[in-house]
């Protein structure tokens, strides 16, 4: 499996920045030249430099120093995130698709509701109740998108429970909580941790979003969301790498991990048609 | 309804199945009567062929047997005492890519059939039963901790077969089980049901639009067409000398060889 | 003797994940006009490959195919359709040699209507107006009526489909038709029918059919020679009259007793013990040597080659 994930030139790719980030946001932190707090007055705004690889922010902090840490941030939104949302979704998508009935109909009926809502304002709406920081912000992106996923899960369900092994399943007497977590789940998984890993980038573009507004991570720590918000204010006075770096930053972690999830669809999409 | 006789294992009587599906914004409904009234009884050790085009209901039968399918009026009665959650008939089914789960070592699918056909805990299921279980099916070399997709057609029939076993059903319930295999596989699974309906008295009811593959393996034939039983007795009888104008069709659609 | 279509020395490898999978190993075929050969073979011998190959239809980048496939189209010259490119093949398929294949779910498109199919593939080879004529004629002679035109591929039962199939491979008047197992997926009855069809429209055209099935007592009663195909190899060819009575290949002789008889439906059926090979494990000896019942050990040495043993009996045997 491993071995057909390396073959793939996109999951290689895409694999490949991810480790690169991952590593940047484990151990990053404890390697970068300046503390992200570390305030020089003296030195503000200041254009990337072989002292500020780029440049320093309106309270003279090294930008570099802040990106790095803020990986960290994104890193942790993303995974947290899509975690909450996998452990109410597929749970719930499951159940919906081998019991259907009224049950199924009950759970639809809020996935439908829910997903009436656009996602980015039904988010907005609730943050603004919140305290903003960074906890919320991942609560909140993971109850805003299980709907989406428990919809997927329950269609596959819906396949896999007519096949006759899950048939099989049900004469042998299986109680329906084994028949879901021992036969459907590992047969329904695969298409879902494609969709899962695509949904970390956009959790990573979401909170990225949020703290740009000011209702995420609140500075001094630093997301790449709110460096954007001060290259924002200090656009007149041409700080162009605060924009342009942190946008890079979000740019390549989004890229990144949809190509990755784009690479992990090659690699077991035609793998499960080609099965016979 | 006197289920006296020991040897009885269930009793249907009148059988029917309707499907209803829903019209179109939900108005109109179509019925489809799947089955019209069947009358069916099995005994221990009986080995019967359930013969008919696709759409006789063949399958629906097998269903309800199986408990996989509720029937719309009629009866059902069971003669056999249950024995814990599994159900006293057991299925092959016919397509042997999508009988195994793909994602579980063969020997774990047995071993869970072992464990719930024995009354015990997954954990207790011993590695010489599970030797001992593909032995019964001739395959007892076969490494366990092999894929479904890495055995042949014939073979993941096979282990379905030992699965359904492992459960100690009152009958095995073999829904076209040969019909996705090439012809010359299909003796391999001939025999082998034939040699376990000998060996243990297991009821087997084998289902096939091919009359030729029941001839070989059943004793008595009931022939389905549209929902109803139109034919029923000794197969070599009826393959000889059949009544009915429906059955004559299967016997002459069976491709003969010229020269043989 | 005029050949339409010569296979010659067809080889099909293909390629996954480092490991070789000689599906065809050296095929040779024949075909003549009007003739019908039946081509014999258990599932994992090579019998889509060669249909396949046959065809042409093989690309390059998943399989290395070596070998020529001879045609004549135009009666003058012999063309290797290995060699030609994607539309000088396309040409000669579906107007020269035409395929119908096991699905015929997959072989249709599911969201369009069967009418607009098959107007699609007779205007691939001729003017799109003439289609109605030549189409109604088909589906007449396949016991289909006119309303299945409005049809969509979901709403026919399968055997139905297939001799919708059976019409678009024929809507073009081809010289040859390449069956690859078309009613294996039907039940008996409806195969009756389908073959039935099948035989009455060979007749009437002269077609030359080449018939890929895995039982051999199906095309016994219409094929003039018989290919035995195993792992990738011929190892008998004869004609239906000739294989039957006297089988030469051991795994022939052990296939005609593995099969079920109608007319003694008791009789015992002996399974061949064992199972096909693995094409990628392959040897150069006999590949049957496993399960041969008459095995020595020079079967396993060297490669066999395919030999006459008596008028058009060919075995590769020792």
């Amino acid at each position: 499996m491993i071995k057909k994930i390396l073959s793939d030139k996109m999951a290689l790719c895409g694999g490949c920045v991810l480790i690169i980030l991952f590593a940047a946001a484990v151990f990053g932190p404890l390697l970068v030249p300046y503390s992200p707090m570390e305030q020089n007055l003296s030195l503000r705004l200041a254009p990337p430099s072989s002292q500020h690889l780029m440049g320093t922010d309106e309270l003279g902090r090294d930008v570099f120093s802040r990106i790095i840490v803020g990986s960290r941030v994104s890193m942790t939104v993303g995974f947290v995130a899509v975690g909450i949302s996998l452990i109410i979704g597929v749970p719930l998508g499951l159940i919906a698709g081998l019991y259907g009935g009224i049950i199924d109909r009950i759970i639809m009926r809020i996935v439908d509701i829910m997903l009436c809502f656009p996602s980015i304002f039904l988010i907005l709406m609730v943050i603004t109740f919140l305290e903003p920081n960074i906890m919320n912000v991942m609560i909140v992106i993971g109850i805003t998108s299980w709907p989406g996923l428990a919809r997927y899960v329950r269609g596959e369900t819906l396949a896999v429970r007519e096949r006759e092994f899950v048939q099989a399943a049900k004469l042998m007497g299986l109680s329906r909580m084994r028949i879901l977590f021992i036969h459907l789940l590992p047969n329904v998984i695969a298409p879902v941790l494609i969709t899962a890993t695509l949904g970390i980038g956009t959790a990573v573009l979401t909170e990225s979003i949020l703290s740009f507004l000011g209702l995420g991570v609140q500075p001094p720590d630093p997301s790449w969301g709110n460096i954007l918000t001060a290259g924002r204010e200090y656009m007149g006075q041409r700080a162009w790498w605060l924009i342009f770096f942190p946008s890079f930053a979000i740019l390549i972690t989004v890229f990144s991990f949809n190509l990755f999830g784009e690479g992990l669809r090659d690699v077991l999409d035609p793998r499960m048609k080609q099965k016979k | 309804m006197s289920l006296g006789n020991k040897d009885l294992l269930f009793e249907g009587r009148g059988i029917r199945k309707k499907y209803v599906r829903e019209g179109f914004l939900g108005s109109r409904q179509s019925t489809t009567d799947a089955l019209r009234g069947i009358d069916i009884k099995m005994r221990r050790g009986d080995l019967l062929g359930v013969v008919g085009e696709s759409g006789s209901g063949k399958s629906t039968l097998a269903k309800i047997i199986c408990g996989l399918e509720d029937l719309s009026s009629g009866e059902l009665t069971w003669n056999v005492k249950p024995s814990g959650k599994s159900h006293p008939a057991q299925m092959v089914f016919q397509n042997p890519f999508n009988s195994l789960n793909p994602k579980l070592k063969v020997g774990y699918t047995l071993r869970e059939a072992l464990a719930y056909g024995g009354f015990k805990r997954m954990a207790s299921v011993r590695k010489e039963e599970v030797v001992a279980l593909l032995d019964k099916v001739g395959m007892n070399k076969v490494n366990p901790d092999a894929y479904p997709h890495q055995f042949s057609g014939g073979q993941r029939q096979r282990i379905a077969i030992a699965r359904a076993l492992a459960l100690n059903p009152a009958v095995l319930v073999c829904d076209e089980p040969v019909s996705a295999l090439d012809i010359s596989i299909q003796a391999q699974i001939l025999n082998l049901l034939k040699e376990i309906n000998k060996k243990n008295r297991l009821a087997i009811m084998f289902i096939a639009h091919d009359i030729e593959a029941v001839g070989m393996i059943s004793k008595d034939v009931i022939v389905m067409k549209e929902g109803s039983i139109v034919e029923r007795g000794d197969v070599v009888k009826i393959i000889k000398s059949p009544e009915e104008e429906y059955t004559k069709k299967l016997i002459e659609a069976v491709p003969v060889n010229p020269y043989l | 003797m005029s050949f339409l279509l010569t296979a010659k020395n067809l080889k099909a490898t293909y390629i996954r994940e480092n490991l070789r999978v000689k599906a065809l190993r050296g095929v040779n075929l024949n075909l003549h006009k009007g003739e019908c050969v039946g081509v014999v073979g258990e599932s994992g011998c090579g019998k889509s490959t060669f249909a396949l190959s046959l065809m042409g239809l093989i690309d390059s980048s998943e399989a290395e195919v070596s070998g020529r496939v001879d045609v004549n189209p135009a009666g003058d010259k012999k063309l290797n359709l290995l060699e030609l490119t994607e539309k000088e093949k396309n040409k000669i398929r579906g107007r020269y040699i035409s395929l119908i294949m096991q699905d015929p779910y997959n072989t249709l498109n599911p969201v369009m209507r069967i009418g607009r199919q098959l107007r699609e593939a007779y205007a691939l080879h001729n003017r799109k107006k003439d289609a109605s004529e030549t189409i109604s004629r088909l589906l007449e002679e396949v016991g289909l009526g006119s309303d299945t035109l409005k049809a969509f591929p979901h709403q026919l039962s399968g055997g139905m489909l297939q001799r919708v199939c059976l019409v678009c491979a024929l809507v073009n008047n081809p010289a040859v038709l390449i069956a690859d197992e078309p009613t294996s997926n039907l039940d008996v009855t409806i195969q009756r029918k389908v073959i039935n069809n099948l035989l009455r429209i060979k007749e009437k055209y002269e077609l030359a059919m080449v018939f890929i099935t895995h039982n051999i007592n199906l095309v016994a009663g219409f094929a003039d020679r018989i290919f035995i195909l195993y792992a990738g190899k011929v190892v008998e060819e004869a004609p239906a009259s000739e294989i039957f009575k006297d089988p030469k290949h051991p795994y022939t002789a052990a296939l005609m007793r593995a099969l079920p008889d109608l007319s003694e439906p008791k009789r015992k059926i002996v399974p061949i013990p064992g199972s096909v090979p693995d094409p990628v494990d392959v040897t150069e000896g006999c590949s049957f040597y496993p399960r041969c019942r008459f095995a020595r050990e020079e079967c396993f040495r060297n490669e066999i080659l395919l030999k006459e043993v008596a008028g058009g009996h060919y075995v590769r045997c020792l």
